[in-house]
């Protein structure tokens, strides 16, 4: 099936995802398609709803992904206690120094969560998409009897082309004033410094949502003005479980966000550049042998172009694939994302060094510029070495007898 | 990464094997540092599981501690106090202060340390873990509401806290990341992410074999510190359950042999943590210091005699964070610092040199005449001095321009003036030095190299002493959104949990990926 003529690209999607298990968008694929979004590989699996951990263990490349049960178990307890377990007090205590809410049992909690139905299905997703709406409109209509606090809102945007549901941890809304949203995460502030790493990549987490909450209010015809432009994070303080409030500006974020998203080619675009018939699902009558599926999904894989950086492997779950596959060509990407800008056109280690050490061969004209550089940097290096001729290449030092 | 850095990482990755990308070693290292290697318990913030530390490269001979369930104070301080009471006894040597004379003030002595200790970690992640996360949870104890401790456990807190807030110095030798040492010396053929992985750095220093990428996933499993395998820890978790039930049920029996599995387990993974960061000194004791090394060393040893001298009037206090006066102070020191290191280390070896030829910053030629005895007025003179002239024919490109002031790199105090340049010759006027150049006798054909560093000679600049602009506080804050919060520190904030609520810990199967809060479909 063509996916340029009928332009069908919810077909196309289908045909890729084929007879494969459909997969949940979680927080680990989006984070890994807004840190990346320049990259198809990434968009096509996503968009297609193919389950990437999946796909990548066929291929022979998982990614370990274990979380620690003595994380896990720490999160969500600091959750529960800041919610249920105190009715919600100690979380309005930690916000009072940003939103004045009134405590219970004057305080109205909507925990989206107690929708009914059977939980993960569909509907009750579905169920829980509109009650955020219906609460939406109570708290931008400024009724009287709108919920404080909002417990696990979820939110259905759509993230260039892919559907997501969203679910942050909090809304708390002052009746009559601003909208705030909030993040609740287990790692500690100490003396009011947060880890910069897992501090940005909150940041990031809670630009998606805002830019979801903004649409949402659009849509449903209020003013997004009023969300806060921030978000507050309630982790624990120091090294104990009381939790303390900060808020994290979102606006730069959020913005710069938004821009890269509307820069990238939307789904269906992106699809229409893609082989005819591209399936990931190579194998739907289970008759090809381990090392022959793995050549056919790895050429399908293949022939949907990636954007790899060693960073992708904090995020995404095709990373260790995609990661063997720039060995393999021996992508300067695997180097970082610098060395790949600045090698732009070179397309391996090999040739950067040969480009280094003979110049550019007929033919790479393109190259000269880069050639130059590379030749000069060469130059200075063997001017050096001949300065000092015991610090070229590494000697092997004896080898320790240690494991 | 810098094209340099490009290149040489092309080289490694054909090669198989990390390049050099220094030609001497930068770093002090003394005949016996304290190498620590740590686990934390994950989702706590400084609750160790175990730490192991020695000064013998053999695991075996090294110390552990370990606590089977570190959210219990007891369990927790058990193994924290008897690490506190070994590090204490590593770090009283170098406190003892003796009276040496102050130079050109006859008379006045100043009382100084002879040494001062030196702790290595695999990674920075775990020297960060051991000063910044450790060390601050341990330093207030005993103050205020806070739960008595040991004084040993007290002053690792203010040790620990002072390696910490030292290891910001840049060129400092007290408090060493070897992921980081390793990278200032090797290029590798992987990112400089992967490089924060010592077992896969090293296996990069030593050569890699036949199919390098399943090598180097293999090594990337072990987890050097602080933070823990997940999966390990999944392994562990029933014993460190196991634990907190005997203690429940006070059944000294149980809790023994929970103990004695999860103390088995810690070593069995920290010892291989413990043998590389061994490993690791090794391989940076087998490459020759550079000349300023030992200078920077002893600044290591004069600022830890500061340290040791607060320390002598009892447990050394630091403020949680420091006032803007003195932020914006040190601030200044550390920028000179590196401005200073990058001078030092380009003048010391070769190598690094090469990084500012390679950016045109370097004048290289072979001498073709030389006029020691030209005399000229200098600027701003009144005599005529002594400026010899030395003219070069470029063997190199140079993207310096006439007028520059650029350092021989054979002597950095021979200083010159760049004039008459053109594409394969100049001529440097050599308006410093002079005597310095005399001595080194160089001659018509020596090959010589300059380079446009100028580094500035005289005293520091003074200190700030009025709050500069950048570190007062904003408008905001002085109208009272202060985010300072008022009642941080009024206790301990210990992670601690009652016997009870250990017990009421649900057991946490395997969570599927799609289960991670956040984001639902």
């Amino acid at each position: 099936m063509s996916l340029r003529e009928g332009g069908d690209a919810v077909g196309g999607l289908d045909a890729i995802r084929g007879t494969l298990p459909g997969a949940r968008a979680n927080a680990r694929s989006v984070a890994a398609l807004t840190e990346n979004p320049g990259c198809t590989r990434r968009r096509v699996i996503d968009a297609a709803g193919v389950a990437a951990h999946e796909l990548a263990e066929k291929l022979g490349h998982p990614t370990p992904r274990g979380q620690s049960p003595f994380a896990i178990e720490g999160g969500n307890r600091f959750e529960d206690r800041l919610k249920r377990r105190s009715g919600y007090e100690l979380l309005v205590d930690a916000l009072a120094r940003y939103v004045d809410l009134p405590k219970p049992p004057d305080l109205i909690v909507e925990d989206v969560n107690d929708i009914g139905g059977r939980r993960y299905t569909p509907e009750w997703m579905d169920a829980r998409v509109a009650r955020t709406d219906d609460v939406l409109s109570q708290i931008a209509r400024g009724d009287e009897h709108a919920p404080h606090i909002v417990d696990h809102p979820v939110l259905r945007f759509d993230l260039t082309g892919v559907t997501v549901n969203l679910e942050p941890d909090a809304l708390a809304f002052r009746v009559g004033e601003k909208l705030e949203l909030v993040e609740i995460k287990a790692y500690p502030i100490i003396d009011g410094q947060a880890d910069p790493g897992k501090l940005a990549s909150t940041a990031g987490q809670s630009a998606v949502y805002h830019m979801a909450l903004r649409a949402t209010l659009e849509r449903l015809g209020f003013d997004p003005e009023l969300l806060v432009w921030s978000v507050i994070l309630v982790a624990p303080r120091n090294f104990g479980r009381q939790p303390v409030a900060h808020r994290i500006p979102l606006k730069k974020k959020s913005m710069s966000l938004a821009r890269v998203l509307k820069a990238v080619p939307r789904t269906p675009d992106v699809l229409a550049t893609l082989p005819d018939g591209l399936t990931f699902d190579v194998d739907p009558a289970a008759k090809l042998d381990g090392v022959a599926l793995r050549w056919a999904l790895r050429n399908a894989v293949e022939s949907v172009p990636a954007l790899y950086v060693p960073e992708c492997v904090q995020n995404c779950d095709m990373a260790k694939f995609c990661r063997w596959e720039a060995w393999e060509h021996d992508d300067p990407a695997r180097l970082g994302r610098t060395v790949r800008d600045n090698l732009a056109g070179v397309h391996s280690l090999a040739d950067a060094l040969r480009l280094a050490t003979s110049g550019p061969a007929a033919g790479e004209e393109e190259l000269a510029d880069v050639a130059e550089a590379l030749g000069d940097t060469y130059a200075a290096i063997q001017r050096a070495r001949a300065r000092v001729p015991t610090a070229g290449v590494t000697p092997p030092l004896p080898r320790a007898s240690t494991p | 990464m810098t094209l340099l850095d490009v290149v040489m990482a092309a080289e490694a990755a054909r090669a198989g094997a990390a390049v050099r990308r220094t030609a001497y070693r930068h770093v002090h290292l003394s005949d016996r540092p304290l190498v620590v290697v740590a686990y934390n318990l994950s989702g706590e913030a400084a609750a160790p599981l175990g730490i192991m530390y020695g000064t013998d490269n053999d695991p075996g001979k090294a110390s552990l501690v370990v606590a089977a369930e570190p959210r219990n104070r007891d369990s927790r301080f058990g193994a924290i106090n008897a690490f506190a009471t070994d590090f204490v006894e590593f770090v009283r040597p170098h406190l003892i202060l003796r009276a040496v004379p102050v130079p050109r003030k006859p008379g006045t002595f100043r009382q100084v340390t002879s040494s001062a200790p030196q702790i290595v970690t695999p990674n920075r992640a775990t020297r960060a873990y051991l000063g910044a996360r450790l060390g601050r949870s341990l330093r207030y104890l005993g103050l205020g509401d806070t739960h008595e401790v040991p004084e040993s456990t007290q002053w690792t807190g203010a040790h620990l806290s002072w390696f910490a807030e030292h290891a910001n110095l840049p060129g400092q030798s007290t408090f060493l990341a070897m992921t980081e040492t390793l990278s200032q010396h090797f290029v590798t053929g992987q990112s400089a992410l992967e490089d924060e992985n010592l077992a896969t750095l090293l296996a990069w220093i030593d050569g890699l074999p036949g199919d390098r990428l399943p090598e180097l996933e293999r090594l990337e499993q072990h987890a050097y510190g602080p933070v823990p395998n997940p999966d390990w820890e999944r392994r562990l978790e029933p014993f460190v359950r196991a634990y907190t039930e005997g203690l429940r049920e006070d059944d000294p029996e149980r809790m023994r042999l929970a103990f004695e599995h999860v103390e088995r387990e810690v070593r069995d993974a920290l010892s291989v943590a413990y043998a590389a960061t061994h490993r690791a000194i090794a391989v940076m004791r087998s490459i020759s210091p550079a000349a300023s090394v030992a200078k920077r060393w002893d600044n290591d040893v004069y600022e830890w005699g500061a340290h040791a001298r607060r320390s002598a009037n009892g447990i050394p206090r630091f403020a949680r964070r420091h006032d803007p006066l003195r932020a914006a102070a040190m601030l200044q020191r550390w920028s000179s610092t590196a401005e200073e290191l990058e001078t030092d280390q380009a003048f010391d070896d070769p190598l690094i040199l090469a990084g500012l030829d390679a950016a045109g910053r370097c004048v290289t030629g072979d001498v073709t005449s030389l006029d020691v005895d030209h005399k000229e007025i200098k600027p701003g003179g009144k005599n005529r001095t002594t400026v010899p002239l030395i003219k070069l024919t470029l063997t190199a490109p140079t993207q310096l321009l006439a007028g520059e002031v650029v350092r021989w790199a054979g002597e950095q105090r021979v200083k010159g003036e760049l004039r008459d340049v053109h594409p394969e010759s100049l001529t440097i006027a050599i308006t410093g030095g002079v005597k310095a150049l005399g001595e080194a006798s160089v001659g018509v054909g020596d090959e010589m190299v300059f380079v446009g560093l100028d580094p500035w000679g005289g005293q520091n600049p003074w200190a700030p002493d009025e709050v500069p602009w950048t570190h007062r506080p904003t408008t905001s804050e002085l109208a009272g959104d202060d985010s300072t919060d008022p009642t941080a520190g009024a206790s301990d904030d210990s992670p601690d949990m009652t016997v009870a609520e250990l017990a009421a810990i649900p057991i946490v199967g395997a969570v599927s990926p799609a289960d991670e809060p956040g984001v639902i479909l």
